[in-house]
Parts: structure tokens; C-alpha cells; sequence
């Protein structure tokens, strides 16, 4: 620069009003002769108030890594690009304003200066909307996490808490900048959004940073905006129960409300406050005030609806009749002319309340059934209105009017009349309201019994095991009171002699159950005396044990724990232990214990009852008493990391459970559907959305990284996986499991899981070497697989122990392949039966000689065949491929298949094939020619090829040179072995097996085999996978030399 | 030395010229009489006040013997005093300042742990089912989750429960602040007041007369340093929380020293600007006609032009 330049720069910039612009003008200027793009992208960043490389790219509207970062360096060198200390610079402020200032005021910059805010805006929105998504992911799972790794999710919340509420502000401010409407539409998007998911910090947050930033870039507009802020501002208290500020916000927001749909939002808010202070006059008086604005307005319906149902019931509990009569009126007629059938029905049955309150009886009547009969159209409708009209119902009954029972008597009719016909869910429906009505109608359960008799064609007890059954649904549905009406129908039929003895004890025993949860406490007890005194009468000593410590636990919640304890001596003087309820009383016991004081009795007491549970494999009562284990865990922090983990292992264990095995039960589908998934989501195992399950997995996936050897992460994580149905992977982790602990071997809930588990171990420790140890832990598994009745598992099991015993204990495995092809036969498993029957036939014809013969080989490809296998012949070469060597090799068994091969029967002769191409051959010229041969799987193929050779060279110094090429070109060579063999119907060839690992895959097994004769030299190579290799080896084997050289040769031809 | 706090700000001292006659003032501040003392800072727009404040905070970190914990935090920007307590958590904690409860009690918000803001837990609820049996292991699940487990959040952490956590962190925040400042200095540097949320002007002026200066003796070696536009100052409500002790623990600075020609000198040079001595010499003279905040560019001009 010269003296000159700078002396007129200097005054220049001494005349300017604004130099930061004429500075920004010569840094453009000087930056473009170098980065002809790069002038745009320097005035833009004056927009975004952080930059790094990614907001480059939003700015550049296209984003490219490498292009990003290169002028992020070069703005990040301007003298007034100020570090931020993350990687990321910001303009100086005055260099900001003044820019920001230029584009608002200069027409030829304001459409790329919005062009660009509008990126930025959808740039931090992105963000933020992936952020929110990790913040509701992380808060499904933090109860999980929280127990198994504090350190780990509190890293994970600080990550999310950097992003989440600064995305937010930032695409605010974008959205502010671009102008203020805009800002503040997204303000009200948001704060909706947020407040809807409870999600009260981030509106919060929100609400102060719209204020700062209509304060700071457009105050004139701020007073328009007063009410909407004040608004969301009553909202937040509300939310964290700061209700006296929230009623002043709401009243303050109504004051500054200029718009007529701002005064409906705020009555509407200000009297669901005051309705919620119990101040109903007044909140009956802001809902008029409501409706009479949105009426004349013409508000939504729904903003209608939802004030005249407030209405209706704020009248209701008031006792303004006549003011909740017209809110139900106004919303059955808003029903009708929106075609709304729930608000009609909803409108009914809060009618059919005010009139039976009012003494109306008729009219009640007409309203509540007319409610139902909106109900049994629409399924969706009826259950919305369900909980209104139970209540209606409830009224109604208890002046038992005949005609509605009536009228529900022949509704069952003519249900029943038509059983054929599939029952649409408005039926199933009308069945549930008709069950629902029926527990009320205690009185009359024979009645009701009796129409449940009619309707089946079980025999009488059979139906009171039904009804049993039922009983039990219903309160593990937490629907005690049904539960208790149902076992009140089995009591009642015991001098009808239709119910057994058993069944009325088990009823009784239930039933105290359900009353205690009814409050219902000392009829409770007496049902538990009832029902020990009638099972020690029948004999079972187990349930007469259950029904007494069900007494003990019910004086326990009396607070009388010496009376609890004392039971408890008794049941153990009386009958002793129980095997099966001996958890039970050891949850008692530590109950007990821990009301009074005696901590480590009680911690003892809990560990027992969770031994014994497990041992059961009673979830329910796993869970149960490992719970008190947690409650008393709670109380002594001193131990709590040793139980914690027992909780935390019952919880994943019932959580995983229920989501592996859950299954709908008797036709309430809805309440399984909605319990199912309640456990599941508790468990943070089940979406509500689309991704927590991914969530959940990745943060146990962290956990498992953090922590490899913690066997609970890795159970979490397999079990995650396998309801995202990656299975591999879930094996993966269960087979670390099983390496690494026998706590999955020991429960009986996952009896089947362990069993594979433990045939994993077993596999592993086979393929290390360990014969011994695969032996011991094939045997284990055979033996749980037996006793448990998983003949199918127990079948593979036997092979696998075959294998292993072989060739040692042929007697071992002799006896194991007998009993697999028994089960095979048994269980109509016939592919189970073959690949024993052929395995056990190669065995004998190898070590015994004379013992097998074809017939067995025979025996095998008929059930191969019923087993719908089609290529039959070799799916019984891979099972004797499979024995390995010295099997596999065995000149007797090769011998016994190529017969088989050529039987007839085996319909197992390979097609030949010839190759088809032929061409004339220039003077000078040579020929390579190959052919390939692919297995249908893609697990195997054979490539065989000749090339001219000089004519010197020998099949050895063929197999030498190709050797040599092996060992230098190929990574991870290892040769297992090269031999002499007859080849290709000519002669003396060479055979080398090797492996090695290509680049782009799995590590390979290949057998290659070299034959020179008249100066070519002919190479035939067979690949698979190694794992692939011991069940293709002998089909391979047969494809080689099953190739053959033609007597012509090719250039003969 | 090159100031580096983590995720917020990157400072080099070189970049500022001569700030001497504030920084004695900061150094008398907090080599003053025990209390909470506060220093004020104001000038126009551009001035220079951020860069003085991060020259302060660089000055407490790295020059003062012994070194001062130190936090800045820029109150513009739209933030509720929550993202407000967050940073100066943030930042003091990671220049080695214990704040043992609150950082206890942010992260059981973090993780929603109930229990450690005395909200009781609910148990887990019971959760009745009932196993057969089947081939596949598992068995047959009759469940049901009782009423508490579909009806509930995936945890209890309500709005409610959320406001009250990070009350409880903000009180404990203060008051192991108070606690840290019995036998050693601290500063907290807050620029941009005219700029902040009016949630977080009515917040800081709530704490510093509900807590910080309400009772002689607490929070002894606090040294507060408030940056802000000439005349949006709140200093009559300083006065009013103050009282009496104004004129003893506050320093007003009411607007930043002004350049003389030794500084544009030492500016000049320090943008290795290729200036003949002549032209160095006239420099001052030629820029000293405008006032200092609009001159910055004009510098930085310099600097770019001649790179």
C-alpha cells in the first residue's frame, strides 16, 4: 500500500459518517480479487450471532464441508472477527449493528439479507427440533439410566441441556430479525409445542427471550404483543402451581387483550384456574364471559365444546342446575350440527345427570340411553363418553330401574341371536358396558351368571373357572372393584354346588385381595380366615400357607406388626416350609422387619424372598418383593449399590418380559394394548414415538462401552435389540452375557434364552479348544432342555453334544444321535430325524465299517424330503461335512455317498455342463478360458480356468509358482494343506487348501488344484466363507473332481 | 497467555492498548475492606467496555497474586436467568471455584432425581403378572400394569418439580457462593446490562439486595464488575439497595480513559502498520478529531488494509 493510497484511504474514513462500512466495503473489495465468491458470504455473517463452519454453509445456502471450513478461516481472520473460544467467531458488535443496519435500509441488500435469516431460522429450527426429540428420548429412558449409570446420564442431559434452549433462542432471534410477526408466529408455535409436552423450562426461556427481543428490535410493536406474552406468562405459572401470580398474568393478559380470540383464550384460561381453585362462582362467571364472546365471534367448536362442557359440570358441582342444563343442551346441539357424536353423547349423559338431580327421572332415563345408543355406533366415541355415562349410570342404578336392565337384557339378546356373524366392535362395546353393569348389579349375580352360562357351551364349572379367570384379569387391570364383583358370583354359587370347593377358597382368597386395594379391609380379613380354613380343610397346605400370610400382610398394613409376626410363627409351626410361597412369607417377614426397625433382618428377609422368587420364576412376586428390597434399599444408603442392582435387575427382567411375551388377553384389547405398553414405556424399552427405543438402545449402548463387563447393561441392550428386532447383534451381547455370568442361566422366567445361552458358551469354548468345557456346558443345557419340555431345543442340543463327543466317545454320541432321531419322530421334526439318522450313519460307516449302509442314508433322504427339502442329497453331504475330519475325508464314507449320489433314488445327480463358446484364434495369439460356478446362496462358488504355460513347465513347478504368488499377494495366507490327488479324468494333480482374509470381507477357505499337461495349465478354485467351509467342504470336494478335461483340446477345436 | 474459557470466549491481552487507569481501579477494589465490593462501567456503544472486562477477567485469572476465580458473562442475547446461573455455574466451576451443593443439586435435576429436593418419590408401581409356561421360554404374559403406569409421565418430574429444582439450585448457587467468598476472592463480570432480559435486570437486582447486600459480612470477597451503555445504568437502584455503604464498596468508572497520542502510537505498532515515522507521528492528530468508539474501525482499517 502505498503512502498516497493510505493518505486518501485515511480520508476518507476521517469523512465517512459510518467507516465501518467503508472498511467493509475495502475488505470485500480485497478479499474478492483473492475468493471470487467470498464478498456475500463476509456482509451475510454479519447476521447469525455465532459462526462456525456449518453456519458458512447456510449462509453460502450450500453446504459442502471442505468449501465451509476454508472461508470460515478466512473470515475467522478478519481483523474484526472476534474467537469465541469453541471454534466458532462472532463479528464485533459495531461492525453488526452497522451491517444490520445497511441491509435494513438498503433496498439492493434486503432480499439476500432475508434470504439468509430465513436459512439461518430453518438451520437453528432443524436443531432444535432434533434436540427436542433427545431431550423427550433421554427423559423416557432417565429412569433407567438413572439407576444403571448417574455419571453417564448426567453427561448426556449437560450435552442435551448445551443444545436444547440455545437452538430455540437462536431460531427465535432469526425468525425476530427476519421481522417481528414472523418471530413472534414462531413464538407461539413453539411455546405451544413445549407447553403441550410440559416442557415448561424451554417456554419459559422462550417467553423472556421474545420480550428482549421485540424490546430490542422492533418496541413500538411490543404493546400490541403485550397480552399474548402475559398470557404465556400465566401459563408457565400455572404449570409450576404459582397460581395467585398465574391469576394476576391472566388478568393482566384479559386487560391488555385488544383482540377479541385473546379475550376468549384468556377467560378460557382464567377460569379453568379458578376452577382448579375450587372458586367456582367465579370460574362459571369468566365461562360465561367465554362463551358469550366466542358466540358471537364464532369460535372453533371445539374452543365451544370444551366451554360448554365446563359449564355443564362447574353448574353440576355448584348446583346451578339450570346453568349446567343449558351448557349440556348447547353441547349436544353443537354435536348435532357438527355432526360430533361424542359431544352429543357427552351432552346426553351430563343431561341425564341434571335430571336425575333435578327429580326427572324420565328424562334422566331417556338421556342416558340415548347416550348409549350414540355410544354403540362409534367405537372411539363410546369410549370417550364411557367415563361420563358410567357415571351417569352409576346414578340410574342405584335406583334400580328395571327398564334399563331390561333394556340391556335385550340388547344381550339380540347380540346373541346372531352368533355367527363376526361381532363388530360397537358389539364388543356394548359387552364391555353390559360386564361393567353387571358388577354393579351385585345383588343379582345369579342372574348375571346365568346369562354368562347361556352364552357359552362350557360346562358349569368350567364357566366358573371363567369367571375366575376373569376375576384375576380384572384386578391385575387394576379393575379391583370388578374383581371383586366377579369373585362375589363364584361365592354365591357354592350352595348350587356348581362351583368346587377349590374354586370358592380361591375366590375367597382373591377377593380379600381386591378388598383390601377397595378399602374394604375388615371383610378382607375375613375372607383370608375364610379362605385358610377351607384350604387346609381341601389339603393344600401351599395356598392355605398363601391365604394366611395374606392376613399377616393385611394386620401388617393395620400397623400391627407384632400380630403380622405372630401369623408368621404360626404358618411356620403349623405347616412349615412351602415350597413356592416360602418368598411370600419372606417378603412378610422383611416387611415386618423393616416397621420395626430391624434393617438388616429386613434386607436379609428381602434377599431371601428375591432367592426364593427366582428360583420360582414368578415375576409378579419377583418384582413385588424385590421392590421391598428397593423400598428398603432407599432407606439404607450403605448398601444400596448391592441391591440396586437386584432391582434393577427385576425391573429390566419384568419390563422385558411383558414386551417379549405379552400377548392380548380376553377382548378388552384396548386396556391390554394400553397396559402393555404403559410397562413397556415405564421400562423405557417401548416408543411413545418413533425413535425412544433407538434412544434407550444407544444409551445402553453407552453404558455397554463404558462399561463392558456389567452384565445388566448388556441384558438392557439385547433385550432392546431384539425388540428392535436386530437379532444378531441382541445374540451378540446374550452370548457376552452368558460368558460372562450365569445370572441369566439362572432364571427360569428366560428358561429358553438360557438354554441358548448356555449352547452359545458351549460353542464358543468347542471353538477354543475346550472340549471338555463345551462338553459339561452342551450337558447342562441338554438336561434344562429336557426337564423343561423343550424337546425341539433339546433335539439340536443332542447333535451338538454328538459332535463333540466324536471321535472319543462314539458310544456318547452314538446314543445322542438315537434319541435326537427319536424326538425328530415324536415331535414330527423329520429334518431333525434325517440329520441325525445321516450323521449317525457316517459316524458308523467311518469307525465301525461294516455297521451302516446305504438303507440308513436312504431313511435320511426320505425325510429330508418330508421336510419339504429338495435338494435332500446334499443337505446330507453338509451334515457329514459338518463331523469334520477324520470324517470328512474317509475314502469308505466318500465311497458310501458317491453310491448314494448315483442312486436313483437320491435323485442327486449333478447335471453336466459344457462350456458353449468356441472362436478362431489369430496367428500369435493365446487363450485363458475359465469357468464359474455359483451356489445359490452366494455362500460358495468354483472358478476353473487354463492359460498357456511354456511348454516345459511341470503340474509341481505350476503349483510352486502359483504358491509363491499366494504367499506374497493375498493378506492373512495360512495353507492347511496340499495333496496329490487324480484330477480332471487325466492324471496326478496337486490340491492346496488355504485361507485368508480378502479386504472387503469375511476371512475365506479355498481349495485350489493345478494340473499341466501339453503347455497349459489348468487351476480350479473353490471358495467360501471360513465359517461356511466344514458344511460345504465335501460338496465342494465333489464339484472339483467332478470336473473333467475334454479330449479335444481348444485351440485344437 | 492466551485466555481460553471452554465454549464461550478466547482472549488475548495484546489486543488491548493501555486500560491501566480501570485496572488499577479494579486491583484497589479488590484489595479493598472486606464486603461485596462493586466496580461500574459505563461509555457509549463500542467503546471498548468488553474488551476491558475481558481484559479484567484475564487480569483476576492469570496476573493477580493470588489468582482470582472469574467469570464474564454477557447478559444480552434474550437469556432468563436460568441460561443466566448456568454460565456463571459453568464458568466458575471449570476455573476451579467448589460450589459443592449447587453443582450436587444441578445434576440431580439433570438426572430428575426427587429425592435430592426433598420431593418423595413415588415406588415403582406394582406391576401383577402372572407367567405360563411356553416352549419358547419367555412365557405367556397376563399382565397388567395398574392404573399409575399408564397414566403417568415417564417419571414425575412436573413442570412443578422442575421450577422448584432449579429454585433450589439457584439458592444453593448463592449460597455456596457466600460461602466460597468467606476466605477468598471471586469476580463476576456481567456485560450488557441495557441489553438483558428484563427477567434478568429484575432477577440481578433482586439478588444483590436480597442477598448480596443485604447483611455486612456475607459475601466478603465477592468483587462484582458491571458493564453497561452511558446513562442506562440502574444507579439509582444501586444506590437504594446499597444505602449508606455506596460511596465505601462502589467504584464507578463513568466512562472509559481516553486515548492520547502515545496509545494510537502503541496501536499503530501493534498492528504492524508499514507507516513511514512521519505519518506515525501525524496519526494521532489526524484520528484524535473524532471520539475514540467511532475511531475503532477506523484502526482496524488500518490493520486489514496493510495485511
Amino acid at each position: 500500500v502505498t503512502s498516497a493510497a493510505r493518505d486518501e484511504l485515511l480520508a476518507k474514513l476521517e469523512s465517512e459518517e459510518d467507516p465501518s462500512e467503508v472498511l467493509l466495503q475495502l475488505t470485500v473489495d480485497r478479499l474478492r480479487a483473492v475468493y471470487p465468491e467470498i464478498g456475500d458470504v463476509v456482509r451475510l455473517a454479519a447476521i447469525p450471532r455465532r459462526i462456525d463452519p456449518a453456519i458458512v454453509g447456510v449462509l453460502r445456502g450450500d453446504a459442502d464441508d471442505d468449501r465451509d471450513r476454508e472461508i470460515f478461516d478466512v473470515l475467522a481472520s478478519l481483523s474484526f472477527a472476534r474467537p469465541l473460544g469453541d471454534g466458532m467467531i462472532a463479528y464485533q458488535d459495531g461492525i453488526r449493528d452497522s451491517l444490520l443496519k445497511r441491509y435494513r435500509t438498503d433496498p439492493d441488500l434486503h432480499q439476500p439479507f432475508k434470504a439468509a435469516t430465513i436459512r439461518l431460522l430453518e438451520h437453528y429450527s432443524n436443531i432444535h427440533d432434533s434436540s427436542t426429540e433427545a431431550h423427550d428420548d433421554l427423559r423416557r429412558v432417565t429412569h433407567v439410566l438413572r439407576r444403571a449409570n448417574r455419571e453417564r446420564l448426567i453427561q448426556i442431559a449437560k450435552a442435551s441441556e448445551d443444545v436444547f434452549i440455545p437452538s430455540a433462542l437462536e431460531a427465535l432471534y432469526h425468525a425476530a430479525l427476519y421481522d417481528t410477526n414472523t418471530g413472534f408466529a414462531l413464538f407461539e408455535r413453539l411455546f405451544d409445542i413445549h407447553a403441550e409436552a410440559e416442557r415448561f423450562a424451554v417456554c419459559r426461556a422462550i417467553r423472556v427471550a421474545m420480550q428482549t427481543y421485540l424490546e430490542q428490535l422492533a418496541p413500538d410493536s411490543l404493546e400490541t404483543r403485550q397480552s399474548s406474552l402475559l398470557f404465556a406468562q400465566g401459563r408457565i405459572e400455572a404449570s409450576v402451581d404459582e397460581l395467585d401470580k398465574a391469576e394476576a398474568s391472566f388478568r393482566s393478559a384479559f386487560e391488555a387483550a385488544a383482540e377479541p380470540t385473546d379475550r376468549i383464550r384468556t377467560l378460557g384460561a382464567l377460569a379453568d384456574l379458578l376452577q382448579r381453585r375450587s372458586r367456582l362462582g367465579e370460574s362459571l362467571e369468566a365461562r360465561r364471559n367465554q362463551v358469550q364472546e366466542a358466540e358471537s365471534l364464532g369460535s372453533t367448536p371445539t374452543d365451544l365444546a370444551v366451554a360448554y362442557i365446563s359449564i355443564a359440570w362447574v353448574g353440576v358441582r355448584l348446583g346451578d342446575m339450570a346453568e349446567a342444563e343449558r351448557g349440556a343442551e348447547k353441547l349436544s346441539q353443537l354435536g348435532l350440527s357438527e355432526a360430533n357424536q361424542a359431544w352429543v353423547a357427552t351432552g346426553s349423559a351430563v343431561l341425564g345427570i341434571i335430571y336425575f338431580a333435578l327429580g326427572r327421572l324420565d328424562e334422566a332415563q331417556e338421556s342416558i340411553l340415548r347416550a348409549f345408543d350414540i355410544a354403540r355406533l362409534d367405537v372411539v366415541t363410546g369410549r370417550a363418553t364411557l367415563a361420563s355415562m358410567t357415571l351417569a349410570l352409576e346414578m340410574l342404578l342405584r335406583l334400580d330401574r328395571p327398564r334399563l336392565i331390561e333394556t340391556l337384557r335385550a340388547e344381550r339378546a339380540e347380540l346373541a341371536a346372531a352368533p355367527d356373524e363376526p361381532r363388530h366392535p360397537n358389539e364388543e362395546m356394548a359387552d364391555d358396558i353390559i360386564n361393567l353393569l353387571s358388577s354393579w348389579l351385585t345383588g343379582r349375580a345369579e342372574s348375571v351368571l346365568a346369562q354368562l352360562l347361556e352364552r357359552t357351551d362350557e360346562t358349569p364349572t368350567e364357566a366358573v373357572a371363567t369367571l375366575l379367570a376373569r376375576a384375576r384379569l380384572r384386578g391385575a387391570q387394576g379393575r379391583v372393584a370388578e374383581a371383586a364383583a366377579l369373585c362375589d358370583r363364584v361365592i354365591a354359587l357354592e350352595p348350587t354346588g356348581t362351583a368346587t370347593p377349590e374354586q370358592v377358597a380361591e375366590a375367597l382368597r382373591m377377593r380379600s385381595a381386591w378388598r383390601v386395594l377397595l378399602g374394604r379391609r375388615r371383610e378382607a380379613k375375613v375372607d383370608a380366615d375364610d379362605a385358610y380354613a377351607r384350604w387346609k380343610r381341601i389339603g393344600n397346605q401351599p395356598t392355605a400357607a398363601l391365604s394366611r400370610a395374606q392376613l399377616a400382610e393385611i394386620v401388617l398394613d393395620d400397623g400391627d406388626p407384632d400380630a403380622a409376626q405372630h401369623i408368621l410363627n404360626e404358618i411356620a409351626t403349623e405347616i412349615g416350609e412351602v415350597p413356592g410361597n416360602q418368598a411370600e412369607l419372606h417378603r412378610i417377614q422383611a416387611r415386618i422387619h423393616r416397621l420395626t426397625g430391624r434393617t438388616t433382618e429386613a434386607r436379609d428377609a428381602a434377599e431371601a424372598a428375591a432367592k426364593s422368587l427366582d428360583a420360582v420364576g414368578d415375576l409378579d412376586r419377583l418384582a413385588e418383593a424385590l421392590r421391598v428390597v428397593y423400598e428398603i434399599a432407599s432407606d439404607m444408603s450403605d448398601w444400596q449399590t448391592g441391591t440396586s442392582t437386584a432391582v434393577r435387575m427385576a425391573e429390566v427382567t419384568a419390563g422385558l418380559a411383558m414386551r417379549a411375551a405379552y400377548q392380548p388377553t380376553d377382548g378388552n384389547i384396548e386396556a391390554d394394548q394400553r397396559n402393555a405398553k404403559g410397562s413397556r414405556v415405564y421400562y423405557g424399552l417401548e416408543p411413545t414415538v418413533e425413535s425412544p427405543l433407538l434412544s434407550a438402545i444407544s444409551a445402553f449402548r453407552g453404558c455397554v462401552e463404558i462399561e463392558p463387563d456389567n452384565v445388566l447393561y448388556r441384558l438392557n441392550l439385547a433385550y432392546g435389540l431384539m425388540v428392535a428386532s436386530q437379532f444378531m447383534e441382541a445374540e451378540q451381547q446374550l452370548d457376552a452375557v452368558a460368558r460372562q455370568t450365569s445370572v441369566i442361566a439362572q432364571s427360569s422366567v428366560f428358561e429358553g434364552r438360557a438354554i441358548l445361552c448356555l449352547v452359545s458358551a458351549a460353542q464358543e469354548e468347542r471353538a477354543s479348544g475346550d472340549r471338555s468345557a463345551a462338553m459339561r456346558l452342551f450337558q447342562e443345557a441338554s438336561e434344562r432342555a429336557r426337564i423343561s419340555g423343550r424337546s425341539g431345543m433339546l433335539g439340536a442340543i443332542l447333535l451338538l453334544i454328538a459332535e463333540t463327543a466324536l471321535p472319543a466317545d462314539i458310544e456318547l454320541a452314538l446314543g445322542s444321535y438315537a434319541e435326537a432321531v427319536t424326538i425328530g419322530v415324536d415331535r414330527k421334526d423329520p429334518a431333525l430325524a434325517a440329520r441325525a439318522v445321516a450323521k449317525s450313519a457316517a459316524v458308523r460307516t467311518v469307525q465301525h465299517a461294516t455297521d451302516a449302509t446305504l438303507d440308513d442314508f436312504r431313511q435320511a433322504i426320505l425325510w429330508y424330503r418330508g421336510a419339504g427339502d429338495q435338494t435332500a442329497y446334499w443337505s446330507i453331504v453338509r451334515d457329514c461335512s459338518e463331523l469334520g475330519i477324520p470324517y470328512v475325508d474317509d475314502p469308505r464314507l466318500r465311497g458310501l455317498l458317491a453310491r448314494l449320489r448315483d442312486d436313483p433314488a437320491a435323485e442327486a445327480a449333478m447335471e453336466r455342463f459344457v462350456p458353449t463358446l468356441s472362436a478362431g484364434i489369430p496367428t500369435g495369439w493365446s487363450v485363458k478360458e475359465s469357468l464359474t460356478l455359483l451356489a445359490p446362496d452366494g455362500q460358495a462358488n468354483v472358478i476353473a480356468s487354463s492359460e498357456p504355460l511354456d511348454p516345459s513347465m511341470t503340474t509341481t513347478e505350476y503349483a510352486d509358482i502359483q504358491g509363491e504368488v499366494l504367499q506374497k499377494e493375498f493378506p492373512g495366507y495360512r495353507e492347511h494343506g496340499r495333496h496329490v490327488s487324480q484330477v480332471l479324468g487325466r492324471g496326478e494333480g496337486i490340491i492346496r487348501q488355504f485361507s485368508w482374509d480378502p479386504p472387503d470381507g469375511d476371512r475365506v477357505m479355498q481349495l485350489q488344484l493345478y494340473f499341466v499337461e501339453m503347455g497349459r495349465g489348468y487351476t480350479a478354485t473353490a471358495t467360501t466363507p471360513n465359517s461356511s467351509f466344514s458344511a460345504l467342504e465335501i460338496q465342494l470336494s465333489e464339484v472339483l473332481a467332478s470336473l473333467i478335461i475334454r479330449r479335444a483340446t481348444p485351440t485344437q477345436t | 497467555v492466551v485466555d481460553v474459557v471452554q465454549g464461550v470466549d478466547h482472549f488475548d491481552p495484546d489486543d488491548v492498548i493501555d486500560r491501566d487507569p480501570e485496572i488499577r481501579k479494579f486491583e484497589n477494589l479488590v484489595a479493598a475492606i472486606a464486603g461485596p465490593r462493586l466496580l461500574t462501567i459505563e461509555d457509549e456503544k463500542y467503546a471498548g467496555k468488553t474488551e476491558l472486562l475481558r481484559l479484567i477477567r484475564f487480569h483476576a485469572r492469570y496476573r493477580l497474586n493470588p489468582k482470582l476465580p472469574a467469570t464474564l458473562v454477557d447478559l444480552a442475547g434474550g437469556k432468563d436467568r436460568y441460561q443466566v446461573l448456568l454460565e456463571m455455574g459453568g464458568h466458575l466451576a471449570d476455573a476451579g471455584l467448589r460450589l459443592k451443593n449447587y453443582q450436587r443439586l444441578l445434576d440431580a435435576r439433570r438426572v430428575r432425581d426427587t429425592e435430592a429436593f426433598g420431593i418423595k418419590r413415588e415406588s415403582p408401581p406394582i406391576i401383577n403378572v402372572s407367567v405360563i409356561d411356553s416352549d419358547l421360554g419367555a412365557g405367556t404374559i397376563i399382565a397388567g400394569a395398574t392404573d399409575p403406569v399408564f397414566n403417568r409421565p415417564p417419571d414425575d418430574w412436573t413442570a412443578g418439580v422442575d421450577q422448584k429444582a432449579l429454585d433450589a439450585c439457584m439458592d444453593a448457587f448463592w449460597e455456596d457462593l457466600e460461602g466460597a467468598t468467606q476466605d477468598r476472592s471471586v469476580v463476576i463480570l456481567l456485560d450488557q446490562y441495557e441489553s438483558a432480559s428484563p427477567d434478568v435486570r429484575a432477577w440481578m437486582l433482586s439478588v444483590l439486595e436480597n442477598r448480596i447486600f443485604r447483611d455486612p459480612g456475607h459475601y466478603s470477597g465477592l468483587v462484582l464488575v458491571l458493564a453497561c451503555e452511558s446513562r442506562k445504568m440502574p444507579m439509582a437502584e444501586l444506590r437504594g439497595i446499597i444505602g449508606d455503604r455506596f460511596a465505601e464498596l462502589v467504584c464507578c468508572v463513568p466512562e472509559l480513559s481516553k486515548w492520547d497520542a502515545v496509545h494510537v502510537q502503541q496501536w499503530v505498532a501493534r498492528l504492524k502498520l508499514h507507516l513511514l515515522p512521519g505519518e506515525i507521528a501525524e496519526l494521532p492528530a489526524r484520528l484524535s478529531k473524532r471520539p475514540i468508539g467511532a475511531l475503532k474501525p477506523i484502526y482496524i482499517e488500518l490493520s486489514a488494509v496493510n495485511e
